[in-house]
């Protein structure tokens, strides 16, 4: 398909598909009986998007013709990212915020998306 | 057949800077149907051609960019004359057009990229031309602009993010537009007004506020273009969708292994 000629819309596809994996696991999980299997594809997917995030930034720094929005999302993506693991792990009173931070994630692939249709 | 020494003495060699610092110059000094070859640099100048003569960058258009010195005149102006070539140049900053050909037939502009001028290519009254490989994006107005010019072949050219049509044909017949990328322009994409007998094939046109736009003329044939508007739109939700179906895939494939 002509569409994913292009590196860096094909990355943000990805994203998309494994940040949604991501967070309708991650809802899940809060009220699901199986929550380690829950917990299991929430943590795979969202840690992919974190490789994908990596890759796109590097993508747009070796571009020769520097697009700021394409560079400054995946790096805004991963400092979301990096919260929510820090609220996650060390500072559990925040537990309340990591759905609206999921909510996030995704709209930032969606932009990342949009950002890196070809012309 | 001629021998080489025969052909040197015919068709000679001109350098740019070494034998002239300007381009212009050694157009200017050039005989009939002689080489101009132009060496990397920034050339702020307008160059007028009247004779039949080739003019190629040595290293592509990333390193041989020429600018416009006058604004208001075409970067490169061909007027009035036929087998002119133009390769391998980026061509920029004029408020008429980046390449001009005026009543000029059988010349070929390839490999230029054309941008940021008020339109990329303009052939006004020429016909028989090669327009190939070109980029002419992010000017002004048009990205290519075809007026009472026909038999034309343009072919592997981008035309993408004009501020107007991408590729305009006005008045202008029997021309062939083959495998152009024509994408996220302000208005249309490729539009031919008034004009007849032209055949588009396979070309891309998409993101634009119109794909293909035929006003007037007739026996225009197009064959197996693409005018994918929205589907950039549409993608992301398509997208979501498979990321749920993954998550049911992964859970059902986790659970059978575990056995949960």
């Amino acid at each position: 398909m002509f569409i994913f000629t292009n590196l860096s819309i094909t990355i943000a596809s990805m994203g998309i598909v494994l940040a949604a994996t991501s967070f309708i696991s991650g809802l899940q999980l809060v009220r699901s009986t199986s929550a380690s299997i829950e917990g299991m594809i929430h943590r795979a997917n969202g840690y992919l998007t974190i490789i994908l995030f990596i890759v796109l930034t590097l993508i747009a720094i070796s571009s020769s013709i520097i697009n700021i929005a394409a560079l400054l999302l995946p790096l805004t993506g991963l400092a979301v990212f990096l919260v929510k693991l820090w609220i996650v792990r060390r500072h559990k009173r925040f537990l309340k915020y990591v759905s609206w931070m999921g909510g996030i994630l995704i709209t930032i692939w969606l932009l990342v998306f949009y950002v890196n249709i070809p012309v | 057949m001629l021998p080489l020494t025969a052909f040197l003495l015919i068709y000679s060699t001109i350098i740019v800077p070494e034998n002239y610092k300007t381009i212009q110059e050694a157009v200017i000094n050039a005989s009939l149907e002689d080489t101009i070859i132009v060496g990397e640099g920034i050339y702020k100048e307008n160059v007028s051609i009247t004779r039949p003569i080739s003019i190629i960058s040595r290293r592509g258009p990333d390193f041989t960019t020429v600018w416009a010195a006058v604004p208001s005149e075409p970067v490169f102006k061909v007027s009035n004359v036929n087998n002119v070539a133009i390769t391998g140049f980026t061509v920029t900053g004029s408020l008429l057009s980046g390449i001009y050909l005026y009543n000029s037939n059988n010349g070929t502009i390839s490999d230029n990229k054309t941008v940021k001028n008020a339109n990329g290519i303009i052939l006004y009254g020429s016909s028989n031309n090669t327009v190939a490989g070109n980029s002419a994006d992010l000017n002004a107005n048009y990205g290519i602009y075809l007026d009472s010019s026909n038999r034309n072949s343009l072919g592997k050219n981008s035309a993408s993010s004009n501020n107007d049509n991408g590729i305009f044909l006005s008045s202008s017949s029997y021309n062939n537009l083959t495998d152009n990328n024509v994408n996220h322009n302000t208005w249309n994409g490729i539009i031919l007004w008034d004009s007849s007998n032209n055949t588009l094939k396979e070309n891309k046109v998409w993101r634009n506020r119109f794909g293909i736009v035929i006003s007037g003329g007739g026996n225009n044939t197009l064959i197996n273009n693409s005018t994918w508007s929205n589907i950039y739109i549409i993608m992301p939700l398509i997208l979501a969708y498979i990321g749920i179906i993954s998550y049911l895939v992964q859970r059902r494939v986790l659970q059978t292994i575990y056995r949960v």
